[in-house]
């Protein structure tokens, strides 16, 4: 098994034990490393309190013996003071005598001088002076004479008067041992103490490289004087007696040479050096509570020695115990670490092992469609996989630890509790699996059908069961849906008594025949079914014909050979009738196919269309009907348009003799003389002329009421239009006396009815003219406004107007103003009225303004048919 | 001295044309219907042909269509005289190959100028 399905959450669950545990064991080892390391430190400490109270000792044995040996000195002195007092006389040469005896150099070592000085007052000095001197030369020692240095200055004095050996202590040999400093002070300090007193360090006189070096003086008494106190010691001071001994010297003749090196000697009242190597240190800095340090009292001073031991009094075993402890603890330390990982990973790898088998399992039962529900002996749900999840919709989450109960619907939830403990309570030979179905719930509420095989398993003592769980509502639906559609179709068929439905096997023998076809063929089902065939309801030439279209064989064929390849055809056909007559019916024919898409049978469902045909039939003469109704109207509008024209025809013929021969007698050369004649076809002209004006006014009213009128427009040239209609009306106004005026200017194009706006132009031209008097005028103006846009022709006379009240009037058909009935003017009064109807057409405007009296002008706006721009060409005519 | 035949239904208007055009020097062969004066025009061949339109048997237009369709008769000016006054008349009347229409009432006179100059456009 391949053991990483890594990303898992068990082995998250894994990973994050064996970190904690990781975790565990780095502070186990921290701890332990810790504790080995306090262990070496214990004994490192200990080690070196040992070492430390090992050197102390050895300081503090140092510090005794040279304490005891300064003894010896010390006895040295009480020696020398003891003889002084058996022998107050006592001279150089006994005094020789007695510290060569006392052999200081091999017992008392660094002794440089024994010596005795005497308390002289300044009143005795002299005397005093002669007496040494006298005894110094007696004694024959080759002491140099006696003499008071440095000088005899002073109340009192102290005075080496003995001194051996003499040789190399000359200079002490008179001197005032109280003039000041380390030398004075010990002298008082040995008068007051009644006990040889060290002094601090001296440098002697009689060396010549100095060298440290101690005085140790004791005081001489007064025989037999009290010397209890301090006072008493003063007044009873005779004298000293002295030592003074190198330290060095000292030093190197009490202790072993070894330890004399390692040995610093400091005074610490003076804080000087008294004997040792600094090496650069301060010496005034030592620490009493160093172990290699001791201090100690010699003869009334206060001394520190060092001894710089080096190298460790502990043997190397023991100063290297703590090293040892530690590395010892550490490899332990590692050695342990070292297990515990290694059980660690092996533990890890179990772990790892068993939730690589967890997880395929989960991934098993995750992938499982069936929903797969374990629950324990009290009804908990143990497990619930992702199908569970899908059928009930409940979450693995929601689940796991609560009892199945929910899943059951209220009422069935008893009917699910039996099973279980049903299920339980089976006995441990018999057969411990069930299969059973059951309504569940879903976690919204609804209801469907589940099917579960349970089945019982034990582990570790407890008992368990698993259900396998199948959602069948699909399969219920489905079983119910068929019987519903069964249900539907029986109904449908039985129901449709309006329509034939007739199913056939594949070769066409009737399988099914409904009540509607029944009716509608006059069979019974059971004369038909499994009896006749399709075709045998169809009239046989209608199928021979469909055959030779389809190119199949007559009968069955060719009712399905279509059906057969596609899905359904719809065809209108005849059934016949029990009886042979006719059924007009439309028929679809489906195929039945099995699952594999086979044909096995047919279904022809028939409509009765009888009516429909009837309705058709119908439709039909209407449309027939109306047909001819619209022919007739057409008819009905050609014939008005050709009464028009007939009319005009009809009217302008007998118009045209009249006109004509008229003209011929004017030219007749027999009528020039004859003016009444003359006169007479003048008048017979005029009313010719105004009779075809007439005409042609009633024909354009005509025309105009029966819609027959049309504008065609056309390019016009409006120039030559106006010129036309006033060469018309010229001969009207030469008769009239009018004189007729024309001012054009550059017209434009225009798109136009040019008759028609020739009619509007002459109409308004011999309104003009009738209107003015002889002698008057009539102008006509023509020119374009508004940037091209339109055209604007005026038509003035100054003739007698219209009044005011009228003028509003004029287009009305038939209206005459009064002016003109007054002043008998010849009109129709359609002039101005077609003028309206013929500007209108053509989308303008025609406006009047009179003055009564003064004249009329007839204003007519046209729009022209080019957009407005700024320079216009000249239009050529 | 040309030779006008003239063709309309109306008797009077034939013999006002008649008049006119003999009184300026032509001859006038003058016929009453459509069919009559194709024949004539056939058989006389004249120099200008005046045709009333609204004829029984055939029409003026007719009797222009079947004129311009004879080669013989192709070139021959032909005048239609007419009472249809109305703009797509004319256009019909000038399609059919009128060289020229006259709409009635017309004044003898115009009729007479304008068969001067077809026939001096002939001429030419």
């Amino acid at each position: 098994m391949n053991s990483s399905i890594t990303g898992s959450p068990r082995h998250d669950r894994v990973a994050s034990r064996a970190r904690g545990a990781s975790v565990l064991a780095a502070l186990t080892t921290v701890l332990f490393i810790s504790f080995v390391v306090a262990a070496a430190l214990v004994v490192d400490r200990s080690n070196s309190d040992r070492a430390d109270a090992i050197e102390a000792g050895e300081t503090t044995a140092v510090a005794d013996v040279i304490s005891d040996r300064m003894i010896t000195y010390k006895e040295l002195l009480f020696g020398v003071r003891s003889a002084f007092r058996l022998d107050p006389d006592l001279d150089h040469r006994q005094f020789h005598s007695l510290v060569e005896d006392l052999a200081p150099n091999s017992r008392l070592p660094g002794i440089q001088a024994v010596g005795a000085g005497t308390y002289v007052t300044q009143a005795e000095l002299d005397e005093y002076e002669r007496r040494v001197a006298a005894s110094t030369a007696a004694a024959e020692l080759d002491y140099p004479p006696f003499e008071v240095t440095p000088d005899r200055v002073g109340d009192e004095f102290v005075i080496v008067d003995f001194v051996e050996p003499q040789i190399g202590n000359e200079r002490a040999f008179g001197l005032n041992a109280i003039t000041g400093g380390a030398r004075t002070n010990v002298v008082f300090e040995a008068r007051d103490a009644n006990a040889p007193i060290a002094s601090a360090p001296l440098f002697l006189i009689s060396d010549e490289v100095p060298q440290p070096a101690i005085g140790l003086v004791l005081a001489r008494y007064r025989d037999g004087a009290p010397l209890d106190t301090v006072e008493q010691r003063r007044d009873a001071f005779e004298g000293t007696v002295y030592g003074t001994f190198r330290m060095n010297e000292f030093l190197r003749g009490v202790l072993r040479d070894d330890i004399v090196d390692d040995i610093l000697l400091v005074d610490v009242a003076s804080g000087e050096l008294l004997f040792g190597e600094p090496g650069g240190r301060d010496v005034s800095s030592l620490d009493p509570t160093d172990p290699q340090v001791a201090e100690f009292e010699i003869a009334g001073r206060t001394w520190m020695i060092e001894i710089d031991h080096g190298t460790s009094p502990l043997s190397t075993t023991e100063r290297a115990l703590p090293v040892m402890i530690l590395l010892a603890g550490l490899t332990v330390a590692a050695l342990l670490t070292a297990l515990g990982m290694s059980v660690q990973r092996s533990r890890r790898r179990a772990e790892e092992a068993a939730a690589d088998s967890s997880d395929e399992l989960e991934a098993l039962t995750s992938a499982a469609r069936e929903g797969i529900i374990t629950v324990d002996e009290s009804g908990r749900v143990v497990t619930w996989n992702d199908a569970a999840v899908e059928i009930f919709a409940w979450t693995a989450d929601e689940m796991v630890g609560r009892n199945a109960r929910q899943i059951a619907p209220h009422e069935n939830a008893g009917s699910l509790s039996n099973r279980f403990v049903e299920m339980l309570a089976v006995g441990p030979d018999e057969d411990d699996e069930r299969l059973f179905s059951i309504e569940a719930q879903h976690r919204h509420g609804s209801t469907f059908f589940v099917e579960a095989s349970m089945s019982r398993w034990s582990a570790q003592g407890r008992t368990y069961i698993t259900a396998f769980v199948r959602d069948i509502t699909e399969r219920v639906d489905a079983e119910r849906r068929n019987r519903h559609t069964s249900n539907l179709l029986k109904g449908v068929l039985s129901a449709a008594t309006e329509m034939s439905v007739i199913a056939t096997d594949a070769a066409g023998m009737v399988t099914v025949f409904n009540r509607g076809a029944e009716r509608m063929l006059g069979y019974k089902a059971t004369e038909v079914v499994g009896a006749k065939s399709l075709a045998d309801f169809h009239v046989p030439d209608d199928l021979q014909m469909r055959a030779r279209q389809l190119e199949v064989d007559s009968g069955f064929d060719a009712l399905v050979a279509r059906a057969r390849r596609g899905k359904a055809q719809t065809r209108t056909w005849s059934y016949v009738r029990a009886g042979g007559s006719l059924l007009p019916v439309e028929v679809t024919i489906t195929p039945r196919r099995d699952d594999n898409g086979e044909v096995i049978g047919f279904i022809a469902v028939a409509v009765d269309i009888t009516e429909r045909l009837a309705a058709d039939h119908q439709q039909q003469q209407l449309l027939a009907q109306e047909r001819q109704m619209v022919a007739k109207l057409t008819e009905l509008d050609q014939a008005k348009t050709d009464f028009i024209s007939t009319t005009s025809h009809e009217l302008r013929t007998p118009l045209t003799s009249i006109i004509g021969f008229t003209e011929l007698l004017e030219d007749d050369p027999a009528i020039e003389d004859d003016s009444m004649g003359r006169a007479m076809l003048d008048k017979i002209s005029r009313n010719a002329e105004r009779l075809l004006h007439l005409v042609e006014d009633l024909l354009m009213l005509s025309q105009i009421e029966s819609g027959a009128f049309q504008v065609s427009k056309r390019p016009c040239d409006l120039d030559r239009v106006i010129r036309s209609a006033e060469e018309s009306i010229s001969p009207v106004a030469k008769r009239a006396g009018v004189d007729v005026r024309l001012e054009l200017a550059d017209l434009p194009e225009l798109e136009a009815d040019a008759p028609g706006l020739e009619r509007v132009m002459l109409n308004l031209m011999s309104n003009a003219v009738k209107f003015t008097d002889a002698g008057g005028t009539v102008t006509v103006t023509a020119a374009s406004i508004d940037d091209g846009r339109a055209v604007e022709i005026a038509i003035s006379d100054d003739g007698i107007g219209v009044p005011r009240e009228e003028i509003q009037h004029l287009f009305t058909r038939f209206f005459r103003s009064s002016n003109a009935e007054n002043a008998q003017i010849q009109g129709s009064g359609l002039g101005l009225s077609i003028v309206q109807t013929i500007v209108e057409r053509h989308d303008g405007t025609v406006e009047v303004d009179s003055v009564e009296g003064r004249g009329t002008t007839f204003t007519v706006v046209l729009p022209t048919t080019v957009s407005p721009t700024p320079d216009r060409q000249e239009v050529t005519p | 001295m040309s030779k006008i035949l003239v063709v309309d239904d109306d008797t009077d208007i034939c013999e006002l044309i008649s008049f006119k055009l003999s009184s300026m020097g032509h001859e006038v062969v003058v016929e009453h219907d459509g069919e009559a004066g194709l024949a004539a025009a056939k058989a006389e061949t004249p120099d200008v042909v005046v045709l009333d339109w609204m004829m029984p048997r055939l029409t003026g237009l007719e009797v222009c269509v079947a004129l311009r369709e004879d080669s013989k008769l192709a070139r021959v000016p032909v005048i239609l005289l007419t009472a249809k006054a109305q703009e797509p008349d004319v256009q019909q009347g000038f399609s059919a190959g009128a060289d020229d229409y006259i709409v009635k009432p017309f004044s003898p006179r115009e009729l007479g100028s304008r068969i001067d100059v077809l026939l001096s456009r002939v001429r030419s």
